[in-house]
């Protein structure tokens, strides 16, 4: 049955706190809106199915802002007249859920994966995950002032970073060898001691 | 627009990141899907995860991809929570974990309850998930990671068929795209951008691309940028506020090199500079102007108080004076009615030795009787210091008793001290006359030659700044180790200590050590000091100021900018322009001014790196490159194909001025004639799930939908390839 759900609001976009509209040019931008998110307890009379719904305690701090699901007293409502309130996992009831399943504990980190891939000599035109990483750059590299992000045309050779003018190699003078360092790490050029 | 014109710029307020409402608990599971066996699609994607039944207009559940597990103190329970329910409590979005390591997934733990918070939330009742899984997976997820998946489904919700299928793929289709038609996918997400061509019905993932960097890099790289630019910001910068200066704020540059231009130039910077305020607390004891007011009149009220009690004293201390005189002058006056020997004894009462005395001290309290009378009348008064007389000091010794002797001996000292005054005072007489009489001639010279005077001024004005800047270089030389300077220094350091010191002099047959018997030997020690000799550099500024005054007033050509001052100064820096702005001037003082950001070149530097990824340090070819490359590793006719479709899709493109962006350096790296069409997608975000939502629907969906069985039979790593999926491999 082909049943023509509504389009949920699950992500409110109600009166804002004060924040002034940024003015980019592009319409097509969607406005992340900042909400005053409260919550209220559910009230009593739930018309909720059979599942137990356990509330923590933070829903008494909090209170949510319903829902407009609803359009027509003839469509079903999906989710009934309950409010929604944050969810402790480990007090829900999960019917389908294999109880006997055991939660594998140890994880391999994406280094430690593709580390075991490298390893399996798959034949070279198959592609993988580290084959299609996207291969160096040709074109020679614009070269960008480390301090201002404008064009640099000097590099320091004591620090090695890279300067815009005359004026901002004064101000490299002044700095702290750990703010070098961390100027140098934002293009990843800093001396990385293991 | 004028600089003139934007003397109040706007400012924007920073704020978290948006708080989800938490999704709803679905009540109607029997009445929709019980028993329907309609397949539930998941996009399964770093940043949200988005869920719903696959005949959904929209997907049900749309949730950040974060899970909090913290043990709560106050009821002692262990606590889940998933994905926006996080936001509602504070220990819960510091706990945050995701399932991803970069856009793979990993921690399966977190997955499996990503996984029942998604059916819990659906309304499932049954003993297992009756419902076919359509999930979006990473392009070339590795094995590993999609065996775990399937495990988990097959095992953990009994599910009864899995399909696996790439997010970009089933945006294009969600676009009424074709893939016989063919195209090419760029696909910017949370961690990475892929380039993916389509040729020939399917995916072509032999040649497709990705590219490290993605809105978590984005976020990452603009905290970092703020973090430097502002080292001393009272507040700490978190990820939320990056991410929101990232989505608000930042835009893709048309010509980068010409927008850097415009941001380094003082004229348009304003326009484009953004202000950021923070929230801050202004401190207690600012006072208001009606405080202000106030404290004002009582420090006058003081002042008025304080002059009177001043005045009543002054009065009382001329009445005091007034009687001592007269009770001095009574003593004086009763000599005639007394005995002589009786009046010496009233005298000894009032502590006077004789007459002469008396008749002193008369002297002195009328004076002061005048004095007074004349300070309240206000009168000034011109002292008449008569020249002290010393009649003894001439007089030989042998004329003299010793009362006199005595007398001459403080005569004599008296005298030298009163010479030594007069001396001195001729001294500064003389001294000011000649500078009279120098200024007299300058002006003169002045009046006379001004071009001349001028032109000397100016040279000595000159010669003047080269000490100034001589002094600064010679103290940074020092501090350098290496520099000449810092080397003789040392040698000067060595000679000392050492037991054999060279002398400066060669002495023949003479070994010893004279140092010190000439004075200026000890000035070795001034210059090995490494202490600043501030007094010196003080002395040589303010006469270099000297001139700067003289030249600004003179010299037509010489502007306040031009001085020592202001060149150095650091509010005319670049550097100061781009961390405080030019409009308003920025006050060290005001407390709303310190919590404040701007954001200008960071606007166009972080969306830079996706084009440009050396700026980052990630050694890989930007956006535009990628795509020109792989689109001419096919042959003419494909090439025509993919170009006609170029297909934009993922959160991430949704900055502002990206489309243009490429379709300006795309052409510049195709063939003129090339029928180059980007298309962008409805919604970056949403159509993932709405294209795999139809595909889920086909016939095609259960064909290659992988069932219980064969995973039994050939293991989770198993996967049938269909156009939107990933290529199998064993």
């Amino acid at each position: 049955m082909e049943i023509e759900q509504e389009e949920v609001d699950s992500t409110n976009t109600s009166t804002q706190m004060e924040i002034e509209e940024p003015d980019n040019d592009n319409p097509s931008l969607q406005m992340d809106v900042d909400t005053a998110i409260t919550f209220e307890p559910p009230l009593p009379a739930t018309s909720t199915t059979n599942l137990a719904l356990e509330e923590t305690s933070e829903a008494s701090t909090i209170t949510p802002t319903p829902s407009n699901a609803s359009s027509s007293s003839e469509t079903y409502s999906p989710f009934g007249s309950s409010f929604p309130t944050p969810i402790n996992l480990h007090l829900v009831r999960k019917p389908f859920k294999n109880p006997h399943y055991k939660t594998p504990k140890k994880f391999k980190t994406l280094k430690q994966i593709l580390a075991a891939e490298r390893n399996l000599n798959t034949p070279l035109d198959v592609p993988t995950y580290s084959n299609i990483e996207a291969p160096p750059s040709i074109r020679p590299q614009k070269k960008y002032c480390d301090i201002t992000g404008l064009e640099a045309k000097y590099t320091d050779p004591k620090t090695r970073l890279r300067y815009h003018s005359a004026e901002v190699y004064k101000e490299i003078k002044q700095l702290a060898p750990g703010v070098i360092q961390d100027y140098l790490g934002l293009r990843h050029a800093a001396v990385v001691l293991r | 627009m004028s600089l003139r014109e934007i003397s109040q710029p706007k400012i924007y307020n920073i704020a978290e990141r948006r708080n989800f409402t938490p999704n709803c608990t679905a009540t109607d599971y029997e009445f929709v899907a019980f028993n329907t066996g309609i397949p539930i699609v998941i996009d399964n994607g770093s940043y949200q995860c988005r869920v719903g039944w696959a005949n959904d207009v929209s997907p049900r559940l749309q949730f950040d991809s974060m899970v909090s597990k913290y043990r709560d103190r106050k009821i002692n329970q262990s606590v889940l929570l998933v994905g926006n329910d996080i936001y509602t409590d504070a220990t819960a979005k510091s706990n945050a974990k995701t399932a991803f390591d970069g856009n793979v997934v990993y921690n399966f733990e977190t997955m499996e309850y990503i996984l029942d918070y998604i059916f819990f939330k659906l309304g499932i009742n049954t003993d297992n998930v009756y419902h076919p899984i359509l999930m979006t997976e990473p392009v070339c997820n590795p094995n590993h990671s999609r065996r775990l998946m399937s495990e988990l489904l097959f095992e953990g919700y009994g599910v009864p068929s899995v399909c696996y299928g790439i997010d970009a793929l089933f945006s294009f289709h969600a676009n009424n795209l074709s893939f016989d038609e063919g195209g090419i996918v760029a696909s910017s997400g949370h961690t990475t951008t892929h380039v993916i061509p389509i040729i020939g019905g399917r995916d072509v993932l032999e040649h497709s691309k990705r590219i490290s960097y993605g809105g978590l890099t984005s976020t990452d790289y603009m905290l970092k940028l703020m973090q430097l630019k502002y080292p001393t910001f009272p507040t700490k910068m978190t990820v939320n506020q990056a991410q929101h200066l990232v989505h608000n704020f930042t835009y893709v540059a048309q010509d980068y090199f010409k927008e850097l231009k415009e941001y380094s130039n003082t004229n348009s910077f304003a326009l484009k500079d953004r202000i950021i305020q923070f929230p801050y607390v202004p401190p207690a004891n600012e006072k208001t102007e009606e405080e202000l007011a106030r404290q004002e009149e009582r420090r006058q009220e003081q002042a008025r108080r304080l002059k009177e009690q001043a005045a009543k004293l002054r009065i009382q201390k001329l009445k005091d004076l007034e009687i001592t005189l007269e009770s001095y002058v009574q003593l004086k006056e009763s000599r005639s009615s007394m005995k002589k020997s009786e009046w010496i004894a009233r005298l000894k009462e009032n502590r006077i030795s004789d007459e002469a005395e008396l008749d002193e001290i008369i002297l002195k309290t009328e004076k002061s009787v005048q004095r007074a009378r004349n300070k309240l009348l206000g009168i000034d008064e011109v002292e008449i210091k008569e020249e002290p007389t010393f009649p003894l000091v001439d007089t030989p010794d042998d004329q003299l008793n010793d009362a006199e002797k005595k007398e001459k001996k403080k005569q004599i000292a008296a005298k030298s001290l009163h010479e030594t005054r007069q001396r001195q005072k001729e001294a500064k007489e003389l001294a000011r006359r000649q500078q009279e009489e120098e200024e007299r001639a300058e002006e003169q010279r002045r009046v006379n030659d001004f071009e001349g005077w001028l032109n000397e001024l100016k040279s000595s004005y000159e010669g003047q700044l080269e000490k100034v800047k001589n002094l600064k270089r010679k103290k940074e030389q020092l501090m350098d180790r290496r520099s000449h300077a810092s080397q003789l220094r040392m040698k000067s350091i060595a000679n000392l200590a050492s037991d054999t010191p060279q002398q400066k002099r060669r002495r023949r047959g003479q070994d010893e050590d004279t140092f010190g018997m000439d004075d200026n030997d000890w000035s070795i020690y001034k210059e090995i000091s490494k202490e600043e000799d501030a007094w010196e550099e003080e002395e040589e500024l303010t006469q270099l100021r000297d001139y700067e005054n003289k030249l600004l007033q003179y010299d037509p050509a010489f502007l306040p900018e031009h001085t020592f001052d202001a060149i150095n100064s650091q509010q005319n820096s670049l550097v100061f322009m781009l961390t405080r702005g030019v409009v308003p001037t920025y006050d060290p003082e005001n407390f709303g001014q310190m919590h404040q950001l701007h954001v200008n070149i960071e606007r166009i530097r972080v969306p830079e790196a996706l084009f440009q990824p050396s700026i980052i340090g990630l050694d890989q070819a930007g956006v535009v490159e990628t795509i020109g490359d792989i689109v001419n590793r096919f042959d003419c006719d494909d090439q025509r194909k993919m170009i006609k479709s170029m297909f934009v899709t993922g959160g991430h493109t949704q900055t502002p001025g990206l489309l243009p962006r490429l379709e300006t350096s795309l052409r510049s790296i195709l063939p003129s004639d090339a029928p180059l069409r980007i298309i962008h997608a409805n919604d970056p975000v949403l159509d993932a799930w709405r294209g795999a939502a139809l595909w889920a629907k086909t016939e095609d969906f259960h064909k290659y939908a992988v069932t219980r069985q064969e995973y039994q039979e050939y293991g989770g790593e198993y996967l049938k390839e269909h156009r939107f999926g990933n290529v199998y491999r064993i």
